[in-house]
């Protein structure tokens, strides 16, 4: 497993068949040495903390995400103030597909980690996947930071999977083409049920 | 019973009575209205300018009504009741109501026909219609100008957008709202404005030409036909029933004439797409019914007719055009279904049975291409041009290839200076969708269609951010 830099990843992206797609890309300078840098999507999934006491799976608490989260939509050019301890779901305005031979990293990038943003994500990006890459952010400085859809967040580094998947992302996924930050979906986990020991909504499968 | 008492005169006291509550209703609209505005969730800038004209327009009212003279009350009751109900518009179109995705490049796609200076509020209806109100700043204009003691200037003065401008509002079925390619009947509301433009102006001189042979025809049915009256008042039955007929006869024709012109303008910006829509639109309903049981409206039929008329170039076997490959064959197919319905003249043969829709749909039917081309003729250079999909099918088929492999036809290879425009990814939503469904009996359930409306609903949004912000950051950079 080794790391693309520039040359490659402009590679992968120009093949004609299992091309790595990162669009829109808006300039040339987002591919940098080994990564390709990502914009702040519009769409943010906030927590709506005065609603409920507990998340998790006991039939004390609340299960469905939905009710303890709100997906909230603003304007390109407009802010977003991310207080301190505040934790957001974000999302790359870029939508990707990784190649069945690529997986990806989405890292944050040092200059917004300086002012204490910290984009944490799932570690990797499986093979197959496609749609916007949800990010997890949060302020874990102490001055509030204003975030704009459009400005550069995140960076994807690419390593090669050897040998490539045959069928990447296939079979019973939990996020299909997603175009915005998705709710997570512990439920669908299969212990999640009997650990939590009561029904799981049908409302959960509602977009 | 003191205050009543400090009034000599009843009247006056009521008249004291009724600007205190009109000054009241003002205020609560002006609050109302700022409570909207303070949400600050739209998705463009148009509903705040509306609602800026509310509140601008109340706290003028509010100062104002004192020296408005006492006959004027009911009608800024009136006014005040009418703009009050202007504030639904904006509440919905908060981001969360509309599919915002597609509003930026839908507003800038109607800028460009109508003009930079039109604004549009796109909202959900809860009827199952599609609808083009506005224009809003006119209408305000009209009723302020009429009262000299309201003060106009210093209005336009505190408006956040100039006295030129013309702002609109663009209704959806609430239903669909993720139903980005049913949208596209948005084409036939913008032509709205193009053809109610034709009707004020042209109309009337057309009809007058006209209208003596209609009336003559109209005549002699009816003396063939005549009311079942009294033979004493059978002449003046006979001029009523002549005269109402003609009347009637007017109104379906320009209604009818003013339908089709939209049907046509929306096929001539969007190309085929404009018919798949309006047909998945029309599905629900009877595709014959005359239109004088339907508020005037043409038959489907006949609408389908015309519109695939418009644009046969695009699917009719012409030598100089190939599809490449069998991407879009399946929707060209699917096109000739449609038009094999309108072989059937059962539309024809119901406007036929009736004096009224016949003579009016004679008249369009005569009439229609002249009236079309000075329509179009209204268009701006750059959209004189329809929007053809033979032209466009080699780029269409690879953003069709996109959809295929589940990625947002915006652009057809990664860092292309060339983003899709709203009609060719629209284009490549409806033919994906009638190519797969066509092809694959089981696609089409609803998490198929979701997925199809969310890649093309993030097209939109990319190709109109790439469009606007792509330029300038490159040549920053550069």
């Amino acid at each position: 497993m080794s790391t693309l830099t520039k040359e490659k990843i402009k590679k992968s992206l120009n093949r004609k068949d299992n091309t790595l797609i990162v669009t829109p890309l808006l300039t040339e300078s987002q591919i940098g040495q080994s990564s390709i840098d990502v914009r702040l999507g519009n769409q943010f999934i906030v927590f709506r903390s005065h609603r409920f006491g507990a998340f998790g799976p006991s039939s004390k608490n609340v299960t469905e995400p939905r009710k303890v989260q709100e997906r909230q939509i603003i304007n390109f050019g407009d802010d977003f103030m991310l207080h301190p301890g505040v934790l957001i779901l974000g999302c790359t305005f870029e939508y990707i597909s990784i190649p069945n031979d690529l997986e990806c990293q989405v890292e944050g990038r040092s200059s917004w980690a300086r002012f204490g943003l910290q984009v944490v994500t799932a570690s990797s990006i499986e093979p197959g996947f496609k749609g916007v890459v949800t990010l997890e952010l949060s302020n874990v400085g102490t001055v509030p930071l204003t975030l704009k859809p459009g400005i550069r967040i995140a960076q994807l580094v690419f390593r090669t999977a050897n040998p490539p998947i045959p069928n990447p992302y296939s079979g019973n996924r939990k996020y299909r083409c997603p175009i915005g930050p998705e709710f997570s979906r512990l439920y669908d986990d299969y212990d999640w049920k009997i650990i939590s020991g009561h029904k799981i909504s049908d409302k959960r499968n509602m977009y | 019973m003191n205050s009543i008492q400090s009034f000599p005169n009843i009247l006056k006291w009521q008249e004291h009575f009724q600007r205190n509550e009109l000054r009241k209703f003002a205020l609560f609209l002006r609050r109302l209205a700022e409570k909207v505005l303070l949400t600050e969730d739209f998705t463009t800038k148009t509903p705040q300018k509306l609602a800026r004209l509310i509140i601008e327009t109340s706290k003028l009212l509010e100062t104002s009504i004192q020296e408005a003279p006492f006959e004027f009350l009911p009608s800024i009751d009136d006014f005040i009741e009418r703009i009050a109900a202007h504030l639904r518009y904006i509440e919905r179109a908060r981001i969360t109501q509309t599919p915002w995705s597609l509003v930026h490049s839908a507003e800038y796609f109607f800028k460009q026909q109508v003009g930079p200076k039109s604004n549009f509020i796109i909202r959900p209806t809860w009827s199952y219609n599609y609808s083009l109100i506005g224009e809003f700043w006119g209408f305000y204009k009209t009723v302020l100008k009429c009262w000299s003691w309201f003060p106009l200037d210093e209005l336009k003065k505190k408006l956040p957008f100039e006295d030129n401008e013309t702002i609109y509002c663009i209704s959806f079925p609430r239903i669909e709202r993720q139903n980005c390619l049913l949208h596209v009947n948005w084409g036939h509301e913008l032509g709205h404005i193009f053809a109610a433009k034709w009707m004020e102006t042209n109309f009337a001189n057309m009809w007058t030409i006209v209208q003596p042979e209609i009336q003559k025809r109209i005549q002699d049915h009816v003396k063939k036909n005549p009311p079942p009256v009294d033979p004493l008042f059978k002449e003046v039955a006979i001029h009523d029933s002549v005269a109402r007929l003609t009347r009637k006869t007017m109104d379906t024709a320009r209604s009818g004439l003013c339908e089709l012109v939209c049907d046509i303008i929306g096929v001539h910006l969007f190309g085929p797409s404009a018919i798949a829509s309006a047909f998945e639109f029309a599905s629900r309903y009877f595709l014959d019914v005359s239109p004088l049981q339907c508020h005037y409206y043409p038959p489907w039929r006949y609408r389908f007719r015309e519109m695939l008329n418009y644009c046969e170039e695009d699917f009719e076997n012409h030598s100089d055009i190939s599809y490449h490959g069998s991407v879009i064959k399946p929707f060209i197919n699917w096109l000739h279904q449609v038009k094999e319905l309108t072989y059937q003249k059962s539309d024809i043969q119901i406007l036929e049975s009736n004096i009224i829709t016949k003579e009016a749909y004679d008249f369009i039917s005569s009439k229609s291409d002249i009236i079309i081309n000075q329509v179009i003729s209204l268009l701006p250079s750059c959209s004189q041009k329809q929007y053809k999909l033979h032209e466009r099918s080699e780029f269409i088929e690879k953003l069709v290839e996109r959809l295929r492999h589940g990625i947002p036809p915006n652009e057809t290879v990664n860092l292309s200076k060339n983003p899709a425009s709203l009609q060719d990814i629209i284009s490549a939503g409806w033919i994906f969708q009638i190519e797969r469904s066509s092809k694959d009996i089981k696609w089409g359930k609803i998490e198929d269609i979701d997925v199809l409306f969310r890649l093309v609903l993030k097209a939109c949004e990319s190709s109109h951010i790439q469009r606007i912000w792509g330029p300038e950051l490159n040549k920053k950079e550069e």
